[in-house]
């Protein structure tokens, strides 16, 4: 059986977050429903992507050591959404 | 157990004998206590928030000491990055609580006695930094709340501590033993205490010599022998008792304080940071208060968040929200309130390396942060009582809007705009009042006055720190004077 590709959502800490981090996470979620996007390390990589939601532009997340496959996107606003989901589509489509 | 659960946590305190007293009655536990959980709840939420995925950059780190994942709460600065996000942690600590989450003061203990015991060890040749990394390392391994108690009751403001006409104003050593010590005093204002599993105790001031016996830096367990509190009012409070939720504002968090009396407690030796080297007094307290005005600059301003949130609701609510003035006094309100933030983000960046390795923030930056914080919250809770309006104060209680008979007159005289229910109009307001007056303006306004040092002490550190030999000497060349 071929196991799902893997989106690992990375967040910053969200002390002052412009933006709902986590329904952009559920949005992404809801539009590729065949991708598993796990939010912690605990099942451990290898990741395909990985999408670090930061909630400003400070974006302060650690993702140091954090690497997909197909790359990383950094998301700082809620208007970056479509790119992100273009980019997911692309590189894993 | 690095990390605890919330639900472990709560079940932690549980099963600890802290003597806790109230209104003349010894409380059971503040588990159950109606007037004591929402003080649990706040410090419940540092544990639930560290096992959400959104907010664990923040809320956990790698321990230094040893390398495995632990709550914010309990690390060793190691970067100017640590001190930054540990005060944005704090506001976001702030912003879910909108109180006071009482985990910072034991978090400003521990950087400030890991430092100072590793040059009172190098100077002196004692061994209190082992005694401490040894304790740090069971806190982290537990995941303690641990309650840093600087405050003594000092008496007579004009004596030191030794001539106090009572002794024990300032807790100080009555015996030492082979064993241990055994130290009596109290220490007051302690937010959290009843909840809390151990308390790091400090002196409360620089002190000379003569007064070794107070020169005293320490851990015990909450529910030690000898040890107990009796719990400050708030104003109020036993709206907590009435069974309502609309009342009291925010129902779920708070935080109350203690006044904690060390009654003959023994101390073992290895559990003490410093006894008897006077000439470290100083910097422990310096190394303290900085940590704990830097910290104000997070959690006053996650709990001013909630408050400018609220005003603009009941604005909204009421059908004010388009006026200028309304849309200016919100502006005012978050202008001051990014104000205290920008301080407390400015003395963590420009904070530095201590001779044990830990940051330290910058001093001059923390205790501009204070001040600032003892002016602030006033203007913008000034700034939310003038957009909420004389109802926040005059509205009926919950049980006239549940009555049969005047609950239909509240909900048609009290109803703002049509689109928003009477009740959701109250919550606010509530909100507001618990915030400005009630129970949480004692974490929100007096608290900053008066906690981590009262005004006239960061202006002390301010004149010291200010460089004012420079800024002559800087005019002088500006003036082309020789």
């Amino acid at each position: 059986m071929k196991l799902p590709q893997r989106v690992r959502i990375k967040y910053c800490g969200g002390c002052n977050p412009r933006y709902d981090r986590t329904a952009l996470a559920a949005k992404l979620r809801a539009a590729f429903p065949g991708l598993d996007m796990p939010e912690t390390d605990e099942d451990g990589g290898p990741y395909d992507f990985v999408a670090v939601l930061c909630g400003c532009p400070a974006a302060c997340a650690e993702h140091e050591g954090l690497e997909g496959r197909a790359g990383k996107m950094l998301i700082v606003s809620a208007d970056q959404y479509e790119a992100l989901a273009a980019a997911v589509r692309e590189r894993l489509g | 157990m690095a990390l605890m659960t919330g639900e472990q946590y709560v079940e932690s305190i549980r099963r600890m004998d802290i003597k806790i007293f109230m209104f003349g009655e010894r409380v059971s536990s503040a588990v159950d206590h109606p007037i004591l959980r929402p003080s649990l709840n706040s410090v419940k939420a540092t544990y639930d928030l560290a096992h959400k995925p959104e907010y664990e950059d923040l809320m956990t780190v790698k321990s230094h000491a040893s390398g495995k994942k632990i709550n914010r709460f309990c690390h060793i600065h190691q970067s100017t990055d640590d001190l930054v996000k540990k005060v944005k942690m704090q506001r976001l600590c702030g912003q879910k609580t909108a109180a006071c989450f009482q985990r910072c003061v034991g978090m400003d203990a521990f950087n400030a006695i890991f430092s100072t015991s590793f040059e009172c060890d190098k100077k002196h040749g004692t061994a209190y930094h082992k005694n401490f990394l040894a304790f740090l390392r069971e806190a982290q391994e537990n995941d303690w709340t641990v309650d840093g108690a600087m405050t003594d009751p000092k008496g007579d403001r004009s004596l030191s501590p030794g001539k106090q006409a009572d002794p024990d104003l300032y807790l100080r050593i009555v015996e030492r033993r082979k064993d241990g010590i055994v130290v009596r005093g109290a220490k007051a204002h302690q937010t959290g205490i009843c909840n809390s599993h151990q308390v790091l105790v400090m002196p409360t001031i620089s002190m000379g010599p003569e007064d070794k016996d107070y020169a005293v830096a320490f851990a015990v367990p909450l529910d030690a022998e000898n040890l107990f509190m009796i719990i400050g009012r708030q104003s109020c409070d036993t709206r907590k008792l009435e069974g309502t939720t609309l009342d009291v504002g925010n129902s779920e968090f708070g935080g109350v304080e203690g006044l904690t009396i060390f009654d003959n407690v023994f101390v073992p030796n290895e559990r003490i940071f410093l006894n008897g080297e006077t000439d470290f007094s100083g910097m422990l307290v310096e190394r303290f208060a900085g940590y704990h005005r830097q910290s104000y600059g997070g959690c006053k301003v996650g709990v001013g968040d909630v408050l400018v949130g609220a005003a603009a609701l009941a604005a909204d609510y009421n059908g004010a929200n388009r006026a200028s003035h309304v849309k200016d006094k919100l502006i005012e309100m978050v202008h001051l309130n990014e104000t205290l933030y920008s301080s407390g983000i400015a003395c963590s960046s420009e904070g530095f390396r201590t001779e044990s390795g830990n940051y330290l923030v910058d001093l001059l930056l923390a205790n501009v942060c204070k001040q600032n914080v003892t002016r602030f919250p006033y203007e913008i809770t000034r700034l939310a009582e003038d957009i909420a309006g004389g109802l926040m104060v005059t509205a009926p209680s919950e049980k006239d809007l549940r009555d049969p008979k005047l609950g239909p007159y509240v909900e048609k005289y009290l109803r703002g705009v049509a689109s928003v229910s009477t009740e959701n109009r109250l919550r606010i307001l509530r909100l507001i009042e618990n915030l400005t007056l009630g129970t949480a303006a004692v974490g929100y306004r007096t608290e900053s006055m008066h906690g981590a040092g009262s005004p006239q002490a960061q202006r002390i550190m301010i004149a010291r720190q200010g460089n004012i030999e420079q800024k002559k000497q800087l005019a002088k060349d500006i003036a082309r004077i020789e």
